[in-house]
């Protein structure tokens, strides 16, 4: 199969969607001939036109609203936002409208719209331009939340947010734009909203990882199943729709399980998941307390040693794992 | 709600503290993690820190006050609490010998565990929810079962090593229970005819007819049973024997075995035996008694007396009896002998050993005193010279400056080789020998 | 030639219970009958007798109820009419067992058989021969009623069991020859028809071989039924004298001599084993029965004998059902699954006897160091409430371990109630047990309980 980065695999499921759906189209700060903060849409003005990638000013609930209202009239924009930080200035437009709109008036409208946006630190952004704030979106309903780790599952979970009736959040990592997938095939191709992806398989201990964390979990469980610990690693993918079942089932297995992600742990969406866990079937299963790993409640600093120090590591992984099963 | 200070337990041997200083005095403001007050323990001096902000409320000691460990010395609390006029009893006895490492956040360990031991108190058992549906489903009371989980939590595994090591009793009719109980028959071992093997009286009776067999079973001597047996009777048929039996008293052994059992433990993950002691002493014995060590040649024609001091341990194994050696047991101090005997030892019940490392012994200890043996007469392992047999230590009336005391008393019994030692040197060992563990000190040096 | 994996002679309770199991496990099979499907215990047995003795037992109580206040009028009783409702019954339960012989696919073959050592089977009938071959071979023959040689006995008309039923009318005298269980039952259904009964039994006992205070108890209430019961007595001659009339002739236990007439005479001396099925095989036989091992297989490998052709064991409907169901688990290599060996014993006299485990005097042969409790139903308050004093429980216990030997129970119902102690034994549970079970009140059962309680020395009211 093909090698692809996850940044080429967003762009060519972009392509081929505005290629096969004239109603699909792009608006963002610098998306056309700059090709957007990431490179995300490098290339595709040329082939499209600035009709249907659009650059527009910086103005966050602007973009949003104007996408929210085209979407009601039956397009299917696909907005980025530079940082998913800036978020927060589209948040009435996302909570308030989006979100409400297809309820407010009986499935009468949709807003089929997607909203991409790169989250979380590693790259040395400080505190406006580093976080992750997924969790304040999951919070509102009607709004669909995607956290793709990989290539492959960026551009078929693309196409179901795209192909969705509902507005998607749809949370790229900036850490993973260069990272690839040698198995993303060429042609198009759907990946469910609401299906996680057992990421490795294993016995002892679940990790329930998003987005970045998912290949720090992998490490982790590499270097654990050298001490003879087993990890089962568990993408969501989603976490609005969640896949609780995949979730419930592993942690019926392995009778342990340790949430993480990047955000902030306080109140982040790792609570929800651990929740869930101890309120389903799994309960009677768990033989360790249900773990949470997350950054410190702190802004994040500009310090490189800092930003790591805030954020879970492989080793902090491997640490709570080990104590998870009372290997320390 | 006011917080006790508790008297920390700061290592495992360490049963009471003294207070060297207070640094508050009742009504003082406390902050969280500052110091109040100085404890000394028998290894080390350390400074109490508070785990509450408050005030403090009550003191129950004075300075040079020596308090049993987990004792409660005081209160912290908001002002106007009442606290007791007398320190409440201690939750937790110091036998609970829950390996804490000295931390400075001692007290605060122990006030959760004195009050996770109230909570079993009260008939709560910490146990993870797997457990208790394992417990549940299997009709396991988890009070039964040992927890190895933090804080004695009981996990899943826990109540599965139960089920799986509990003994499930058999079925059997009320009759046939009888019948066992009358007959002396454990019903473990008899097979039940009935539903679902259910022990019915016939089948006691067959199974007693099976063990009333007279006819014995039949061992080959093979193997190390044949070793052991043609090495006996060839030492005990040409050697001739001669045992001297001598009373140790073990007080300062004993002494010295607890002062350093900790160092030993920490260095090498093993505690020291007797064994190692008694090794270390007849390895210094030998040393001055060279007579003792040594062998005859196989001509018989000459005396080796052995530069090397190399010491066979007899090990019991299920196969038989082994005797790995220590090499060079005199050069070695207590730590290297105690890791090496335990290897050894460990080795042979294994049945790992390779010859080598049962070869060029110079000496035998034989030690029976974990059985209830007073003395016996060892015989030698040729071709050494003599062979030391150690009994079981008792706590026996002994005279002492005029009065009957009970000293722990422990008879070494030497066997030697006339045709190598008279008796005198042999004597004279014995002595030394006996000095060295009544003053165990000097081995020290 | 047909061959099948088993075929069954004789389709009493012992024969067609072993042709069902056997179909049960998928064999197939054959049962060779040459009279109706059920045997002796279905049509001159068991069932028969206890459909009379339904009649006398009604009778009596409605003879005896005006006594209570419940006024009936001229009672009436037709003989005729007992016996269609005992045809009736019987014909019920025979078309019951024919149902299940064709839903087990058993095929069934009319005519009288015989077997060989090569486990073949002639079935003759009218002079017709068929041959029938299979690995395991079920002879289950029974046996028929004995007349002893006594003087003018085997000449005189006389009935037996078998043919007891064809009399059509009821008479007003009856000599029955042997106080055994066949006797005693049929003495006590002709009395409570209001014929004048004499048993006449030569041993020293009526029911010899069953618990001694049960066979007083009986004989005494036998006797205030108004029978004659002569025991130790010697029969020495039955002659016809006038028309229909017979005249018996027999010496007491103290040597006097008496003579009687009768209308009829029964004979219940016991039962000789038809041992024609087996005359081509070189089965062995032990006093005129066959020998069979655990399994009841004969000294011929496949060959089994089951019921009342087999040597030991309980000549009873029941113990040849249990063990015709080990010949069959045996021939098709299963481990047995029932424990043929506890056979509870019932006889529907009068008050009722039932007994389970060993009697009293087998234990004493046998050396065990017992005791013994016995509880009166005088003072039971349900016996009261139905008001019958004949009758009592009484256990057997061996005293070391409290193990139950045995068990006799007397009086109404008992016959349904010696499941309770016989489950006891074939539980292994012991005096303990029994006598720490709740039983309920007021129930005649409560005089076990009360039984057990007095035997460990707790007991309640005794």
């Amino acid at each position: 199969m093909r090698e692809l980065t996850y940044v080429e695999a967003l762009r060519e499921c972009m392509s081929q969607e505005m290629r096969e759906n004239e109603n699909v189209f792009l608006m963002g700060e610098d998306i056309g001939v700059y090709g957007g903060a990431f490179g995300v849409t490098r290339g595709m003005i040329e082939e499209f036109g600035s009709k249907r990638v659009r650059n527009t000013p910086i103005s966050e609930a602007g973009i949003t609203g104007s996408a929210i209202g085209s979407a009601l009239t039956g397009m299917q924009p696909i907005v980025e936002l530079q940082f998913s930080d800036f978020i927060t200035i589209a948040m009435d437009q996302l909570a308030n409208q989006a979100a409400k709109l297809r309820y407010m008036y009986g499935g009468k409208g949709n807003v089929p719209m997607v909203l991409r946006t790169p989250a979380g630190s590693g790259t040395g952004a400080a505190a406006q331009h580093s976080q992750s704030l997924e969790a304040w979106v999951a919070h509102v309903p009607g709004l669909k939340v995607v956290q793709p780790s990989t290539a492959y599952d960026a551009k078929g979970l693309l196409k179901a947010a795209i192909d969705d009736p509902n507005p998607v959040i749809f949370y790229e990592h900036k850490l993973l734009y260069k990272t690839s997938s040698d198995d993303v095939p060429e042609e198009s191709y759907r990946i469910p909203l609401g299906q996680a992806d057992v990421k490795k398989e294993g016995t002892d201990v679940t990790i329930v990882a998003t987005s970045v964390m998912v290949h720090r979990a992998l490490d982790a469980a590499e270097k654990l199943s050298e001490e003879g610990i087993s990890v089962e690693v568990i993408d969501p993918r989603s976490i609005v729709p969640l896949d609780e079942e995949t979730i419930v089932q592993s942690v019926i297995k392995t009778n342990r399980v340790v949430v993480v992600h990047e955000a902030v742990k306080r109140g982040g969406y790792g609570a929800e998941i651990a929740s869930m866990i101890t309120e389903s079937e799994a309960f009677d299963f768990l033989d360790a307390p249900v773990k949470r790993l997350g950054a410190s409640p702190v802004p994040v600093p500009y310090n490189p040693e800092l930003e790591k120090a805030m954020t879970p590591q492989t080793d902090d992984l491997i640490q709570t794992c080990r104590e998870t099963l009372q290997r320390t | 709600m006011a917080k006790e200070v508790f008297m920390p337990k700061l290592s495992s041997t360490m049963e009471t503290g003294t207070i060297l200083q207070w640094m508050k005095n009742e009504g003082d403001p406390v902050e969280m993690g500052e110091p109040v007050f100085e404890v000394m323990s028998d290894k080390i001096n350390i400074e109490v820190e508070a785990y509450e902000e408050g005030f403090m409320l009550k003191k129950y000691y004075n300075v040079d006050d020596v308090v049993p460990v987990n004792t409660v010395v005081g209160y912290i609390g908001e002002k106007e609490e009442n606290v007791p006029d007398t320190p409440p009893e201690s939750t937790e006895d110091s036998e609970s010998d829950a390996a804490s490492e000295p931390e400075q956040n001692e007290p605060a360990a122990h006030g959760t565990e004195s009050s996770s031991v109230r909570q079993v108190e009260r008939g709560q058992i910490r146990a993870t929810p797997a457990a208790r549906r394992v417990a549940r489903e299997e009709e396991v009371s988890l009070s039964d079962v040992t927890g190895s989980g933090p804080k004695q939590r009981v996990q899943q595994q826990d109540v599965r090593d139960f089920l799986q090591n509990a003994p499930k009793p058999p079925k059997a009719t009320p009759l046939a229970r009888k019948w066992a109980e009358d007959q002396n028959v454990d019903l473990n071992t008899v097979e039940g005819s009935g539903p679902v093997n259910k022990i019915y009286t016939k089948d006691l009776s067959a199974a007693q007819e099976e063990t009333v067999s007279s006819e014995p079973d039949r061992i080959p001597v093979k193997g190390v049973r044949k070793v052991v047996a043609d090495r006996m009777a060839e030492s005990a048929s040409t050697v001739p024997h001669v045992t001297l039996n001598s009373d140790v008293d073990m007080t300062e052994a004993i002494r010295l075995r607890s002062q350093i059992q900790d160092k030993v433990v920490e260095q090498t993950g093993s505690k020291l035996s007797y064994t190692e002691i008694i090794m270390k002493a007849v390895a210094a014995a030998l040393k001055r008694h060279p007579s003792i060590n040594a062998s005859l040649s196989s001509d018989q024609q000459e005396i080796l007396l052995h530069r090397d001091i190399n010491i066979g341990l007899a090990v019991a194994t299920e196969q038989g009896l082994v005797v790995p050696v220590v090499p060079s047991a005199g050069e070695k101090g207590l730590t290297a002998l105690v890791k090496e005997s335990k290897q050894l030892a460990a080795d042979a019940r294994n049945q790992q050993l390779n010859p080598q490392q049962m070869q060029g012994g110079t000496f035998t200890i034989s030690n029976l005193g974990m059985y209830a043996v007073d003395g016996f007469t060892p015989i030698i392992n040729q071709p050494e010279a003599a062979i030391l047999g150690v009994g079981q230590m008792k706590e026996t009336p002994t005279a002492r400056n005029g009065n009957v005391e009970l000293r722990p008393l422990t008879t070494f019994s030497l066997s030697f080789d006339h045709r190598i030692v008279d008796g005198a040197p042999a004597a004279a060992f014995l002595t030394e020998l006996k000095q060295m563990l009544e003053a165990p000190y000097e081995l020290l040096m | 030639m047909h061959n099948y994996d088993i075929i069954i002679i004789g389709s009493g309770p012992g024969g067609y219970t072993a042709a069902l199991r056997a179909a049960n496990e998928g064999k197939k099979t054959a049962v060779v009958e040459d009279r109706k499907i059920g045997g002796t215990c279905l049509h001159r047995g068991c069932i028969p007798s206890k459909t009379m003795l339904q009649h006398a037992e009604v009778l009596h109580q409605v003879e005896g109820s005006a006594a209570w206040g419940i006024e009936t009028g001229d009672v009436s009783f037709s003989y005729t009419a007992m016996l269609e409702r005992k045809e009736k019954v019987v014909s019920q339960l025979e078309a019951g067992i024919t149902a299940l012989m064709k839903k087990g696919k058993i095929d069934v073959f009319p005519g009288r058989g015989s077997v060989n050592n090569e486990k073949e089977v002639t079935v003759e009938k009218e002079g017709q021969t068929e041959r029938l071959q299979a690995p395991a071979v079920i002879a289950a023959a029974g046996t028929s009623p004995f007349v002893p040689p006594v003087s003018g006995l085997r000449e005189t008309a006389h009935f037996t069991s078998d043919t007891i039923f064809e009399k059509r009318e009821l008479p007003s005298s009856l000599l029955i020859v042997g106080g055994g269980i066949v006797g005693v039952e049929y003495a006590c259904l002709f009395a409570g028809l209001h014929v004048d009964v004499t048993i006449v039994e030569m041993q020293e006992d009526i029911l010899t071989g069953e618990d001694k205070d049960a066979s007083a108890l009986l004989r005494r209430s036998l006797e205030k039924q108004g029978v004659t019961v002569e025991t130790g007595a010697a029969l020495h001659d039955v002659q016809t004298k006038k028309q229909k009339a017979v005249t018996v002739v027999y010496t007491r236990k103290d040597g006097s001599r008496e003579e009687i007439d009768v209308d009829d005479v029964l004979v219940t001396a016991g039962r000789k084993p038809n041992n024609a099925v087996l005359e081509d095989t070189s089965v062995q036989y032990v006093d005129g029965f066959v020998r069979v091992n655990e399994n009841m297989e004969t000294s011929v490998t496949g060959l089994y004998t089951i019921g009342d052709l087999a040597a030991g064991g309980w000549k009873l409907a029941h113990a040849a059902s249990a063990e015709g169901i080990t010949a069959v688990e045996h021939a098709c290599g299963l481990k047995p699954s029932i424990h043929k060996s506890l056979i509870p014993r019932c006889i529907y006299t009068f008050p009722e006897i039932a007994a389970v485990g060993m009697t009293e005097e087998e234990v004493q042969q046998r050396g065990y160091d017992y005791k013994t409790e016995l509880i009166p139903l005088q003072g039971n308050g349900k016996a009261m409430a139905m008001e019958v004093s004949d009758g009592f429980t009484k256990i057997i216990v061996e005293k070391k371990h409290g193990e139950i030997l045995g068990a006799v129970l007397a009086g109404p119902h008992v016959t349904e109630m010696i499941g309770e102690p016989a489950a006891y034994i074939h539980l292994e549970g012991t005096v303990d047990e029994l006598a720490s079970m709740v039983h309920p009140h007021p129930t005649l059962l409560e005089s076990l309980y009360e039984a057990a309680r007095s035997w460990i020395g707790k007991g309640i009211h005794h």
